[in-house]
């Protein structure tokens, strides 16, 4: 079981990372003062140092309150944390859909789905509120701000 | 006086009402969606003010400003999916107000007041004192912009829900993330691992939807798991602030409208930055801060005063110098022009009667915002009464066309779904968001005007402190950064 002192923790190790990271990759962009002024990567390297400062002091809280965020704890795993996990694998499939098969079909598809998925389950009402909101970006993108949304890759 | 009942007469035809009145509608309606921008709808009715003629062109152009920059709020506070940028802050209150406190017709009244409120201040502002807030902020060179860059950052300590270590964390991320692509200054490409996407740098739209919209899609999900879904039936009886609120928000109203019509003032800057800034502010000076994050209506009513008010406050270096602060007002320069109107310093003596029509005119504008807004109110929160099963869908399509459409980018609705995903295990993890989208808000102004200040100086940091407006800005920053470690100390010693 996750507690919010492994997640500090966690975060500690990620920002020390790319802190360094970026103040590394910074560095080799030029960090001294030119007669055009201070190199390309002497911003981002005050960044990347001051990442690294704020986790350590992050690495000092927790520490200092170790008790105190072991005991809070983090859920990650519950049945209610999957059903979220779910909704995001949906959404992903759906945006990889859109440039698959098109923005209006890869729509219909996953309205159908995510709406079922969320507990709705007469079909009449899912075809209904899918074709309605449908013809509404229809009309308002397509024909009023002649937006062009993805179409699907054999028509392009 | 004369001029002005002569520019009153001018304003108040039918057809000019009748198109502010369809301006305003589509600026509320463009404000609402995400991913359309002030900018996108100000640019489709541009070429329609040639065919409509007139001051009516411009009329119904400046209710689609002030109409989309109150818009934004309405998705804000129903949906946690800021319309625009400049009503992310609103999100902070205005969703827990709406759906965990379901008030969402008081939610949508302070809101509505407030964008009213600052609309109207800032066009008062605009009429007594352009010329002189003009002189102010031309005062403003790149150590002053900086300063108030860093004053901005410092608000992080206020806005961070959980943990400020964690919030300045994700506000340097924020910065960082803006760093990335070609440097401004010396045209070297950073952090973009030779992608061309990368090189444009990253878009701020994609992560403030992907950040509020879809986290809190994810957030939804996992909270209503298992539960019964019934129809919610959210009664509003009234559409109209209670006196209470309104006395309660009275000072912030006042405080965020002059904070915001100056922010307007200051080109390159607007309505994200000065709403963010009146937050911060509202929450300073409040005495009790224990409901700011849960539904105070002062926090609210400073975001959406702060960003309307500076509507009037932009038109200022617009009409008095003809330097337009932002692209908005440059599609309205534009327009100006183009109808045979020069602004300038030349504008007041030689055209007197147009200035005083814009003043009007931009006044109606701000009234006619109130108006629709107050009563379309029952209309817009019928949104909390959407089952979550219909409606937590459809806001993910919003979210991609949103996102989609702001720059037809695909790799755009991949970083939102990114930032979507990463937001969610940023709420899991107790850091708050806003702190990452203050940091990519003000991080080129931040990184610009830094290096641009130490080129001025060949080098030497005195040149922030030398300047007395930089020097206040950066006090008052660290003073705010800071607040966090002498407040309880404060706090003991007057016990």
């Amino acid at each position: 079981m996750a507690n919010l002192k492994n997640c500090n923790l966690l975060v500690v190790g990620l920002s020390a990372v790319t802190g360094s990271a970026i103040a590394a990759t910074a560095y080799g962009y030029g960090i001294a003062m030119t007669e055009y002024g201070p190199g390309p990567g002497f911003w981002p390297f005050i960044l990347g140092v001051s990442l690294l400062a704020v986790a350590v002091l992050l690495l000092l809280d927790t520490l200092k309150h170790s008790a105190e965020y072991s005991a809070q704890e983090i859920l990650l795993s519950t049945a209610a944390n999957l059903s979220a996990y779910q909704m995001m694998g949906i959404v992903l499939l759906y945006a990889v859909l859109i440039f698959i098969t098109g923005f209006y079909l890869a729509t219909a598809l996953f309205l159908i789905c995510a709406m079922y998925r969320l507990g709705a389950d007469n079909f009449k009402q899912i075809l209904g509120v899918t074709l309605v909101f449908l013809a509404f970006i229809y009309i308002l993108f397509g024909m009023l701000l002649h937006i062009a949304l993805p179409l699907p890759i054999f028509m392009e | 006086m004369e001029v002005v009942l002569d520019a009153f007469t001018q304003i108040c035809t039918l057809q000019n009402l009748f198109f502010l009145v369809i301006g305003t509608a589509v600026g509320i309606f463009i404000g609402a969606m995400p991913g359309l921008s002030v900018n996108m709808g100000l640019a489709l009715l541009f070429p329609v003010t040639f065919s409509v003629g007139g001051i009516s062109g411009i009329v119904m152009l400046l209710g689609l400003y002030c109409g989309a920059i109150y818009g934004g709020s309405i998705t804000a506070i129903l949906l946690r999916t800021p319309g625009t940028p400049a009503s992310a802050a609103t999100t902070m209150d205005g969703y827990p107000m709406a759906i965990h406190n379901k008030q969402p017709g008081r939610a949508l009244a302070v809101s509505t007041t407030a964008s009213t409120f600052g609309g109207v201040f800032s066009t008062v502002c605009l009429i007594l004192f352009a010329p002189l807030l003009a002189s102010v902020a031309l005062q403003f060179s790149k150590p002053e912009y900086f300063a108030l860059a860093i004053f901005g950052i410092s608000m992080i300590t206020s806005v961070s829900p959980g943990s400020i270590l964690k919030g300045v964390m994700g506000c340097v991320v924020g910065l960082w993330i803006a760093t990335i692509g070609l440097d401004a200054m010396s045209g070297m490409e950073r952090f973009t691992f030779g992608t061309l996407y990368l090189s444009g740098g990253v878009s701020f739209m994609p992560i403030l939807i992907g950040m509020f919209a879809l986290t809190q899609v994810f957030i939804n999900v996992e909270d209503n798991y298992g539960k019964e879904q019934g129809r919610n039936e959210i009664r509003i009886d009234s559409v109209l602030p209670s006196f209470a609120d309104l006395k309660l928000t009275l000072p912030t109203l006042v405080r965020s409208s002059m904070i915001g019509t100056f922010i307007g003032c200051v080109p390159g800057t607007g309505g994200d930055i000065s709403s963010w800034i009146c937050y911060n502010q509202a929450k300073t000076w409040a005495k009790d801060k224990s409901q700011f994050g849960k539904g105070d209506p002062r926090g609210i009513a400073a975001s959406e005063s702060g960003n309307n008010s500076i509507v009037g406050g932009a038109f200022i270096p617009v009409l008095t110098l003809g330097i337009p602060g932002d692209g908005a007002t440059a599609i309205i320069l534009g327009a100006l022009m183009v109808h045979g109107i020069q602004p300038g310093p030349l504008l007041f003596v030689n055209n007197a009667l147009d200035v005083y029509m814009i003043f009007i005119a931009l006044m109606f504008a701000n009234l006619v915002m109130g108006a629709m807004g107050f009563s379309l109110i029952k209309v817009f929160a019928r949104v909390t009464n959407v089952p979550i099963k219909f409606l937590l869908p459809i806001i993910v399509v919003m979210a991609i066309i949103g996102t989609y459409s702001y720059n037809n980018s695909v790799p755009d609705v991949f970083v939102m779904l990114a930032a979507g995903f990463v937001g969610y295990f940023m709420h899991k993890f107790d850091m708050g968001v806003p702190g990452v989208i203050i940091g990519i808000i003000l991080g080129s102004l931040a990184e610009q005007n830094f290096t641009g200040s130490l080129l001025m100086s060949d080098g030497s940091l005195s040149i922030f402190v030398t300047n007395p407006i930089c020097c206040v800005f950066l006090v008052l920053a660290f003073v705010s950064l800071l607040s966090p470690m002498y407040k309880p100390a404060l706090k003991a010693l007057f016990k």
